[in-house]
């Protein structure tokens, strides 16, 4: 049976006011016909017919004569099956291959979106840690020069945390520990500079460029002057490693890579001073801080200092830290101890034997020194 | 109800004559003067959720008011932007907006969102689009003059300036040149639009007015 369904649609044609009307289309036995709400009538015949699917929805069919003089469309779901039924054989394989057109069309439409997408985010990905990459990479391009001026700013920049000791033997104690480390610092033009600050913090660091600051704090805390001297090397071996820089360089990341390859290292140096005041400077990635441990023990071996020293302070700190408020300074940057204590001695266990010679300090003395200062 | 649209095009705004027993919905804010008898009564656009909806990503506004008069009364509606008004007559058609394009209509016509589509919005055009139906007036506002076309085949739009369009318009989005010329010359992306069908262009676009603030903000 023909004729029964009608569809909700419209028709475009220039005899209608505006070329256009809604109107209401019918499937019948040999064509198409239309009835506008102008109550115009129009019809085309099956034989005539010239399909194509669009419109906003991209589902609509449009009914057109050869002429496209004549076209008439529905947007209803039910239309093109119905077109498939009540038309005839060469409509129904013209509408298969429009609607393949179509839908290739807009397949391919996406497969260039979502390989364009990737491309975009694979370019930005790729420009962004290639960048970072280089300027990792070039880190070992920046001159020393650069080290000492981001330690310079930093240290004068920073929050004094205590009145400098002056005290000859406490001094001397420390440099001689340094004197000891610093000929096997495996980075050249390095110069190790020593300031001691009278601060109950059980602390220490050193800045870029060689600017090592001890806490008094320290110097009590620890039982035997090669504690002291595990935590320089391991403090020396982030100046070493140039771990300070490449936390600027993090946080520059691509601003900086742009200017290291334009050669200006302004910026870099500004920046350090910045973080320096904010101790973001002296505070690193764990990564950073077991690859100082490793440096740092290596050091202490071909110094001839025992590098359990080190591992024995951190047992100390371990095991006395929830009652000595003041030993969790250090902690607090240096977490991790069992794995750290595990990486020393795993560390240790791959070099050579070496006989160890203990620090030519009077430990006493120096303790004897403290005192006094803090009972002055 | 008359209606005349004043001040064309630069600073069109509509001058409604209200009749007793005449509706008019406009978009929120869009009143820019009124007789004192006109009754103002707002209401979500639509119901709560599809007002939301609308606002969301509709671009247009959370409420609309409906004004209305029991005697003869005066209504002026406007739009915030420097630009023509165009007014269409829905006789049982459909046409679509773009976001934020709708200023006012009839009663007899509803306002729906549609899904524009994730190349719609590739091509800054917005993710939906509003759907306005029925019978009666409907307003719609743009940035700088209003001019429509009448597609038979394939046409080219730049982003954002398409404006209106009837449902048998299909619309992609493309390249405007090659790769190179379309992001080196100034083009980018662009609307493709295939007909049958009328589609509705403002002149200016509103991107290019904030990139052009933009630059010139110190």
């Amino acid at each position: 049976m023909y004729g029964a369904e009608e569809f909700e649609g419209g028709v475009f044609h220039e005899s209608i006011v505006g070329g256009r009307a809604s109107a209401t289309i019918e499937l019948t036995a040999g064509s198409v016909k239309a009835l506008t709400s102008t109550d115009q009538k129009f019809e085309i015949r099956y034989s005539e017919c010239v399909l194509d699917m669009g419109g906003a929805s991209g589902r609509m069919v449009f009914v057109r004569t050869q002429d496209r003089k004549l076209t008439i469309f529905c947007e209803d779901r039910r239309f093109p099956k119905a077109l498939q039924l009540d038309g005839s054989v060469e409509l129904a394989e013209q509408l298969a291959s429009v609607r393949g057109l179509r839908r290739s069309e807009a397949f391919s439409w996406r497969m260039w979106l979502v390989v364009g997408t990737a491309v975009c985010l694979v370019a930005l990905f790729g420009g962004y840690y290639g960048l970072l990459a280089v300027a990792k990479a070039s880190i070992n391009a920046v001159p020393i020069s650069v080290d000492e001026q981001i330690g310079k700013l930093a240290f004068e920049s920073r929050t004094v945390e205590g009145p400098k000791i002056n005290d000859p033997i406490i001094v001397n104690a420390v440099k001689e520990m340094v004197a000891r480390l610093e000929p096997h610092a495996d980075l050249k033009g390095l110069s190790f500079e020593v300031h001691v600050v009278n601060s109950k913090d059980v602390n220490a660091y050193c800045l870029p460029g060689g600017k090592i600051v001890v806490f008094t704090g320290l110097l009590k805390k620890s039982k035997t002057p090669e504690q002291v001297a595990g935590v320089l090397s391991h403090e020396m071996s982030h100046a070493i490693r140039r771990h300070g820089l490449r936390r600027v360089m993090e946080s520059l990341g691509i601003v900086v890579a742009i200017e290291l390859m334009v050669g200006d290292v302004g910026g870099l140096v500004a920046l350090g001073a910045e973080l320096g005041k904010s101790a973001a400077l002296t505070s690193y990635s764990r990564e950073a801080e077991t690859e100082a441990d490793i440096t740092g023990v290596r050091m202490l071996h071909a110094a001839a200092i025992d590098p359990l020293e080190l591992a024995s302070f951190f047992e100390m700190l371990k095991d006395e830290g929830p009652e000595f408020p003041i030993a969790i300074k250090w902690l607090s940057t240096h977490p991790q101890h069992d794995e750290r204590i595990a990486t020393i001695r795993g560390e240790l266990a791959k070099l050579p034997p070496q006989e160890y010679r203990e620090l030519d300090i009077d430990w006493e003395k120096v303790q004897q020194r403290l005192k006094e200062i803090d009972a002055e | 109800m008359d209606a005349i649209t004043r001040n064309r095009p630069s600073f069109a705004n509509i001058q409604i004559k209200l009749q007793p027993g005449d509706k008019i919905i406009a978009e929120a804010d869009a009143m820019a003067s009124m007789s004192a008898n006109v009754r103002m009564k707002t209401r979500f656009s639509g119901g709560m959720i599809k007002a939301f909806m609308k606002r969301m990503f509709g671009g247009e506004s959370l409420f609309v008011n409906e004004f209305s008069a029991d005697a003869p009364a005066e209504l002026v509606l406007t739009q915030g932007l420097p630009g023509d008004i165009e007014s269409i007559d829905l006789k049982g058609t459909t046409l679509y907006l773009q976001p934020g394009a709708f200023l006012a209509c009839e009663p007899g016509v509803t306002l729906g969102l549609g899904w524009a589509g994730l190349a719609s919005f590739i091509g800054g055009e917005g993710l939906f689009r509003l759907k306005v139906k029925g019978n009666g007036r409907v307003w719609f506002s743009a940035y700088g003059g209003i001019f429509s076309r009448d597609i038979t085949d394939e046409y080219i739009v730049d982003t954002g300036h398409l404006v209106a369009y009837e449902p048998s318009i299909n619309i992609r989005v493309g390249l405007a040149g090659g790769i190179f010329s379309s992001f080196f010359g100034g083009e980018g992306l662009v609307t493709k639009v295939r007909g049958p069908g009328k589609i509705y262009m403002q002149s200016r676009n509103f991107s290019g007015l904030t990139a052009w603030m933009n630059a010139h903000m110190t």
